[in-house]
């Protein structure tokens, strides 16, 4: 579309135009640009452009006394000018576009870091109450089996120790099977009974699984036919594993300095 | 704009709320465990100052004892006082006691009160004794907290009952 036959009104606004050399807009009535310093007395009118893609072209000054009169004729400098339309809106929405992606990133890695020290903290607070509830239920625990485990009859002493294995684990029994012959060599020739009983029982460690306590237990022994009895103050470490939802003895040992 | 930023801080503050609370929970199980820690430290310690006895030091004896002692424990010690030095400067009593690895366990805490059993060996020797003498000790030690520290209200021997 030839120049002249153009609207000499840019988009810009009734009283505006748009300079025919940097582009620029300025007021109608404007003999001179007053961006490039262009003589507009005779210049053609240039009609506004819709926004390019590309980045603004630098605007380079024209130089005074040039001659801009032929239509047309109009240098590669003078070329190299802005499209018309502004470009203010397109770099601020880039800009708040790029800042709400990088305050979503934020919020995300926020986010997941809060709650990874959550689920942390959840972990060994719950760690902590397990081993704590483990101790509570292994104290109780222990009473009947340290006495299942040390009382006897000569008489069913196999039944005894078939009782005795039921609440030790395997690892244990197997250790433990030596001196249980022992012991049934002994009551069976010295015709022994022994009861055990659990005076008081506490925990020394505990966690979720394994729980060492210590037991003071008395052991009456009596021998049959015999009204004297023969008292010991036994105190001893037992350890319990938990197994199968049951607390089972896995050692006992003597406390010694 | 103002809307978006707002509503992207949302899930930070719930998951830093979520954080906050389970920081607490696991605060307060460690407070817990410390606490018990503190019991067994206390117990332990006046326990052993209890029956470190020499009769050339009594004077640093009870007062280390009455340092940790409170309620019936304190009133029955500073009672038996004077009977007590006297006994010890006569028999020239020295024992000297050691608590074996896993000689400590918690029977139970409640709020501020708590009660631990104590497995305790001694080397006695007195005038009487050429060399020392074993001891064997089963003890039940009460405890009461009292201004932020555990004190030992009660100390007894769990004999063998007839």
């Amino acid at each position: 579309m030839p120049n002249s036959e153009l609207p000499h009104e840019s988009e810009s606004g009734a009283d505006t135009k748009v300079c025919p050399y940097c582009a620029e807009t300025i007021k109608a009535a404007a003999i001179r640009c007053r961006f490039c310093q262009s003589d507009l007395s005779d210049a053609p009118v240039v009609a506004a452009t819709p926004l390019s893609p590309l980045p603004p072209p630098s605007i380079e000054p024209v130089e005074p006394g040039v001659d801009l009169s032929e239509p047309g004729d109009i240098g590669e400098s003078e070329r190299k000018g802005r499209s018309g339309a502004d470009p203010a809106p397109t770099s601020a929405r880039t800009m708040s576009r790029g800042v709400l992606v990088g305050l979503l990133v934020l919020s995300l890695i926020g986010t997941l870091a809060f709650l990874v020290l959550a689920f942390r903290d959840y972990r060994h607070a719950k760690e902590l109450r397990d081993a704590q509830e483990a101790g509570r239920t292994a104290q109780a625990a222990v009473v009947d089996e340290v006495k299942t485990l040390l009382s006897y009859d000569f008489t069913k002493f196999d039944d005894n120790l078939t009782e005795a294995k039921k609440v030790m684990t395997e690892r244990f029994a197997k250790e433990y099977e030596p001196t249980a012959q022992e012991i049934r060599s002994r009551a069976i020739a010295q015709r022994r009974s022994q009861t055990a009983d659990v005076r008081a029982a506490s925990v020394v460690s505990q966690t979720t699984d394994k729980v060492q306590t210590l037991v003071f237990v008395d052991v009456a022994s009596t021998k049959a036919g015999s009204n004297k009895q023969q008292l010991m103050q036994n105190r001893i470490d037992v350890t319990l594993v938990r197994a199968d939802g049951r607390w089972l003895i896995d050692d006992v040992t003597v406390p010694t300095s | 704009m103002v809307l978006a930023v707002l509503l992207l801080l949302v899930p930070v503050l719930a998951a830093g709320g979520v954080w906050w609370w389970q920081h607490h929970e696991a605060a307060d199980a460690e407070a817990e465990r410390a606490e018990d820690r503190a019991v067994l430290n206390a117990a332990t310690l006046e326990t052993t100052a209890w029956a470190t006895v020499d009769y050339r030091t009594v004077d640093d004896y009870v007062a280390k004892v009455s340092a940790g002692a409170t309620g019936a424990f304190l009133s029955q010690f500073q009672q038996n006082e004077k009977s007590l030095r006297n006994l010890l400067r006569v028999n020239k009593s020295v024992q000297v006691p050691t608590i074996p690895n896993g000689g400590v366990g918690l029977l139970e805490r409640k709020g501020d009160a708590a009660r631990v059993l104590i497995a305790m060996d001694a080397a006695v020797t007195n005038k009487a004794t050429k060399k020392p003498q074993p001891r064997h000790y089963r003890l039940q030690v009460t405890l009461q907290k009292e201004g932020g520290r555990w004190l030992t209200s009660g100390l007894e021997f769990i004999d063998a009952q007839q």
